[in-house]
């Protein structure tokens, strides 16, 4: 049996994102909304720090729309 | 007990080589990096192709992470070879499910992608995980 984590729908959030832009995320699960966005991520953190969320989610949006290899 | 993850999808634009486009499957979860008090949000891929646990070095001096202190090495990926990479040991919590230590890189390498890689060492070598891309879901054993 198994339990589900939180899916979060990262390409439908970062969809209509500047490329390269950090991005910082709410906490709130279902629903997870964009906070601020910039491209200093320093800058990104403090927006959503002063919008009240103490550990805002960060990621970055993809410089490009291609394929990722790892 | 098996915890069961969508992968998350990303809409891949036309191209010459795909000119409908496409949508990649990435098997993405949300993780914490803790050092001592400090907590540092952030996305890992779970990425059995990786060597060790990885993170963009940015996400360590937000840590408080000084990388003149650090152990280093070299690292390699796609398009890039012997990137300095700095090892710290951390922890990292699986959204409060389990936190568990990770001796973790740091490097400049990752900043383009802004999320971390979930690799061999400190993962797939603690937790049973199991892919299933047509189910478009992934499962990770969290005893």
């Amino acid at each position: 049996m198994a339990s589900t984590i939180q899916p979060i729908d990262l390409g439908t959030l970062l969809k209509d994102l500047p490329p390269g832009a950090w991005v910082a995320l709410s906490r709130d699960g279902v629903g997870t909304r964009v906070l601020s966005y910039s491209a200093d991520l320093k800058k990104a953190i403090e927006q959503a720090k002063a919008m009240g969320e103490a550990h805002p989610v960060i990621i970055r949006v993809p410089e490009s729309s291609g394929a990722l290899l790892l | 007990m098996w915890r069961q993850v969508s992968y998350s999808q990303f809409p891949i634009a036309p191209s010459p080589a795909f000119p409908t486009g496409y949508t990649a499957k990435r098997p993405i979860v949300q993780v914490d990096l803790l050092t001592g008090t400090d907590r540092f949000s952030c996305f890992g891929i779970v990425d059995s192709g990786a060597d060790l646990c990885t993170f963009p070095l940015s996400f360590a001096l937000q840590l408080g992470l000084d990388p003149l202190t650090a152990r280093s090495a070299t690292s390699s990926g796609l398009g890039s070879t012997n990137v300095p990479t700095y090892y710290w040991d951390i922890k990292i919590d699986l959204q409060g499910i389990i936190t568990f230590n990770v001796y973790a890189g740091f490097t400049e390498g990752l900043e383009a992608w802004g999320l971390g890689l979930l690799g061999q060492s400190g993962f797939f070598d603690r937790f049973p995980i199991s892919f299933d891309y047509r189910k478009d879901k992934f499962e990770i054993f969290i005893p």
